[in-house]
């Protein structure tokens, strides 16, 4: 094996001097370029949408972001989980959650700091904590994405063809997300027996359980599978996209619909509240809902807005939010669902 | 799933893929030594371009066509293995090429039997087998670790597994508890693998390797894996992405927002990898160095395989143990700092560092690096340029052509980086890994194969400076 005999004397010198290039990096960026007083969010909602919002936020006020976002594969749990760690230590400022039964349950772990600002007033009593720990803004609504090349997309239709073999439907995988909570009011309506029995039937008919909402879309608009439950922000990637789908809502047992407001909270310990509250302000804001609106996500305002800013596709979503059965008082079911599930999945 | 099967599959695929690679590398490393030296210059250059095409894309390109076989798991698994093994094989050619010369010639072997001596295990592994079994170690391991490409293909992966489950927000001593079991069947392959290696002969190339032709099977085994990986691995998912590419930089190009984040996101990857890589490849030969100081004893080889170890058992691993590391105690204060994240890497790094630097220690002449310093000194100018240039060629070329690989795997590793990069620094692969579940489109694969193409092509204009330095300084 050659070698020169100098030749480790440089490599120290390297060593050495990359070691303080890394160090003195390290100082500059952690003291010098005030990056301390950067408002850290952690959001859950799709990084391709809601960046955009927070980017105008930094553009808006001067207030630098620290961002964390989650992952399409776990969905909103990720987040929740970790802030349930940092608890004692928080390094978050502002949860943007893309749901609100997670948001929920770190309000009961006392995680969350009420705030009730310019935003908390403007949305309506039933979407948001009355002491103002959390509020909701920009919904989505879970829905059916049906190929309209490979089936007859009426509620009529999907629903006779869940009464048969599933597996040209997807789903998500429930441990995540929406479909999480989708599951937990399930398990409300149903309870844990019916629930375990229908999720039991619906396995044992084939259905297609994959990575997350993304991919059931993606399914979908391929023609791979007919039909599959999604929310409307992955439908409208597809339809976008001019494939061939169409939406339909998912009913519940008793007709209503089932709507997935994001939800915005502080985090309990801050250094940086009035900043937090700024963000929080601006994200429950007239104009961000408006925004979010008119966003390839199409997200349904909450509060009054100017409908005339709202295209079609917006109040058609608004009206079957109308319908939407009240989720605040999901949180124990969705504990007990999730408990449920890991076992079912991870074990 | 569990992990428990989840590990079971993954065992089994990476059993699979060791078995069948083995005797391609065995092969293929056989049609190399016959060939001439231009020959074997491209085939080595193919060889490190398929090993080189990033899982992140090539589990890209092929998650479209994946999801029509969602229906059909077997299909699924074996379209999943069969990249693995073509990934892995160049892995197992170098391996194969460059492990120490075993303690016992075939020949020492076919005499002892002759004598009556039976094929015991010992002599068998003290004979050429030995090469085998490293190879078969070393293409298990990283059919073992593999993450991105499983999780496009959504096939049964502990490495998929763990990931969503820290990402999820797994309590941490939990996640620990779940790697160990990965973790130990790979210390079970690693530990032999670490003993056959520090008791070998030389670790540098064995010079008398005498160059045979070979036969019809051995040439056509080479003339059939080449250019099925490399459709394979790059130009199927090249392909693909190009396809309707000047779309997607269009609207890359005018949206402000995704540009200054994309941009940002390849900036803040090169911003780790650059210093790991240089860390990795320093360390790497002051490693080699004292092994050739020490003769290389087993104490000195121990050292390297103790270096190693940690990149070894994969970056998964890794980014759990240094996770755990910097939340206790005094270390908890760096945790959310780049610390965590470049010592990953460089740790990731090493063992590859390690290995590079052998294989160019074997191809590089000490003797030739000496004349043209001669050179250099001549009094005649034409002279001491001639020998600037050798020495461009013979030293410096090679040393940043290893750099610039060791930079380029550090720059795409996933893992490490969405686990231990501080928050709001986000960086390339990871922002790519979160975009690409949404599912395909053409901004997306413009962002990709710029993903690629710019550090590539940053690479070169660094080389470059540094030639025109290197070369006005004559």
């Amino acid at each position: 094996m050659p070698s020169n005999p100098n030749s480790s004397g440089r490599e120290i010198v390297v060593v050495i001097c990359v070691l303080l290039t890394i160090a003195a990096g390290y100082l500059m960026f952690s003291s010098g370029s005030g990056q301390d007083d950067a408002l850290v969010v952690y959001c859950a909602h799709d990084s391709v949408f809601s960046e955009r919002v927070l980017r105008k936020f930094e553009q808006d006020t001067g207030i630098k972001l620290k961002i964390r976002f989650d992952t399409e594969a776990t969905k909103s749990l990720g987040l929740v989980n970790q802030l349930v760690r940092e608890k004692d230590h928080p390094r978050c400022d502002v949860f943007w959650n893309n749901q609100v039964l997670g948001t929920m349950q770190i309000q009961e772990q006392g995680i969350l700091l009420p705030y009730q600002g310019s935003g908390f007033d403007r949305i309506p009593d039933g979407l948001k904590d009355p002491d103002g720990h959390w509020v909701g803004f920009g919904a989505r609504l879970r829905v059916y994405i049906v190929n309209t090349d490979k089936m007859e997309a009426t509620e009529a239709a999907v629903a006779e063809a869940e009464k048969g073999n599933l597996s040209r439907m997807a789903i998500a995988k429930p441990l995540y997300g929406t479909t999480l909570s989708h599951f937990s009011l399930m398990w409300q309506q149903r309870g844990e027996a019916g629930m375990k029995k229908w999720h039991a039937d619906l396995r044992k008919r084939d259905v297609q359980v994959v990575n997350g909402n993304a991919t059931v879309k993606n399914l979908v608009a391929d023609g791979v599978c007919d039909w599959g439950w999604t929310d409307t922000d992955d439908y409208f990637v597809a339809a976008d996209d001019n494939k061939p789908v169409t939406m339909l809502p998912i009913r519940v047992a008793d007709g209503k619909t089932i709507c997935m407001p994001n939800s915005v909270a502080i985090i309990r310990g801050t250094p940086r509240l009035t900043k937090a509250q700024r963000l929080v302000d601006f994200l429950l804001s007239e104009e961000n809902e408006i925004e979010l609106a008119k966003s390839k996500a199409r997200q349904i305002p909450l509060g009054p807005v100017d409908e005339t800013q709202l295209s079609e596709d917006v109040r058609k979503l608004k009206t079957w939010a109308a319908d939407a059965y009240d989720i605040t008082g999901l949180s124990a079911a969705r504990m007990e669902c999730l408990n449920w599930l890991k076992s079912e999945y991870l074990q | 799933m569990s992990l428990a099967v989840a590990c079971g599959w993954t065992l089994l695929r990476s059993f699979i893929v060791a078995m069948l690679a083995v005797p391609v590398c065995w092969k293929l490393e056989a049609v190399l030594d016959s060939l001439p030296r231009a020959g074997r210059r491209t085939v080595w250059f193919l060889l490190a371009a398929a090993f080189l095409a990033p899982e992140l894309l090539i589990g890209y390109a092929y998650s479209n066509f994946q999801l029509s076989l969602v229906r059909y798991p077997a299909l699924n698994e074996s379209l999943y293995g069969f990249l693995v093994l073509l990934k892995v094989i160049p892995v197992g050619v170098a391996v194969a090429r460059f492990s120490p010369a075993p303690p016992v010639s075939s020949e020492a072997l076919h005499i002892h039997r002759l004598s009556g001596g039976g094929a015991s295990f010992s002599s068998l592994i003290r004979g050429p087998a030995r090469i085998h079994l490293c190879t078969a170690s070393v293409v298990f391991l990283l059919s073992f670790q593999e993450f991105e490409m499983a999780s496009f293909f959504a096939t049964a992966s502990w490495t998929v597994w763990l990931y969503d489950q820290q990402v999820g927000g797994l309590m941490l001593s939990e996640s620990l508890r779940f790697a160990i079991m990965p973790v130990v069947t790979e210390a079970l392959v690693l530990v032999p693998l670490v003993l056959l290696a520090t008791q070998g002969n030389s670790l540098a190339a064995d010079p008398e390797k005498e160059r045979r032709p070979q036969s019809r099977t051995v040439i056509f085994c080479l003339l059939t894996y080449l250019p099925v990986a490399i459709i394979a691995l790059i130009a199927i998912p090249f392909a693909i992405m190009g396809s309707g590419i000047l779309d997607g930089l269009r609207i890359l190009l005018t949206d402000t927002l995704q540009r200054n984040g994309f941009l940002i996101s390849v900036a803040t990857a090169a911003g780790f990898a650059v210093p790991a890589a240089i860390l990795s490849h320093s360390l790497a030969g002051l490693l080699l160095n004292y092994c050739v100081l020490r003769r290389e004893s087993w104490k000195s080889r121990a050292w390297i395989a103790a270096a190693c170890l940690p990149g070894l058992f994969g970056s998964l691993s890794i980014s759990l143990a240094l996770v755990a590391l910097f939340q206790i105690g005094l270390l908890n204060p760096l945790y959310d700092t780049i610390i965590p994240l470049m010592i990953g890497t460089t740790l990731f790094l090493l063992p590859r560092a390690v290995l590079l630097r052998l294989l160019l220690n074997s191809v590089t002449s000490g003797e030739s690096s000496h004349l043209a310093a001669m050179l250099t000194d001549s009094p005649i100018s034409e002279q001491r340029q001639v020998g600037r240039r050798l020495i461009w060629h013979e030293r410096y070329r090679r040393q940043l052509g290893l750099l610039g690989v060791l930079y380029f795997w550090g720059y795409m590793e996933l893992t490490l980086a969405a686990l231990l990069a501080p928050v709001g620094m986000i960086a390339a692969p990871v922002r790519l890994y979160a975009q690409m579940h949404y599912g395909r489109n053409e901004v997306l694969s413009a962002t990709s194969l710029l993903t690629v193409m710019i550090p590539v092509a940053a690479f070169f204009v660094v080389v470059g400076i540094i030639k025109l330095i290197h070369q006005s300084r004559s």
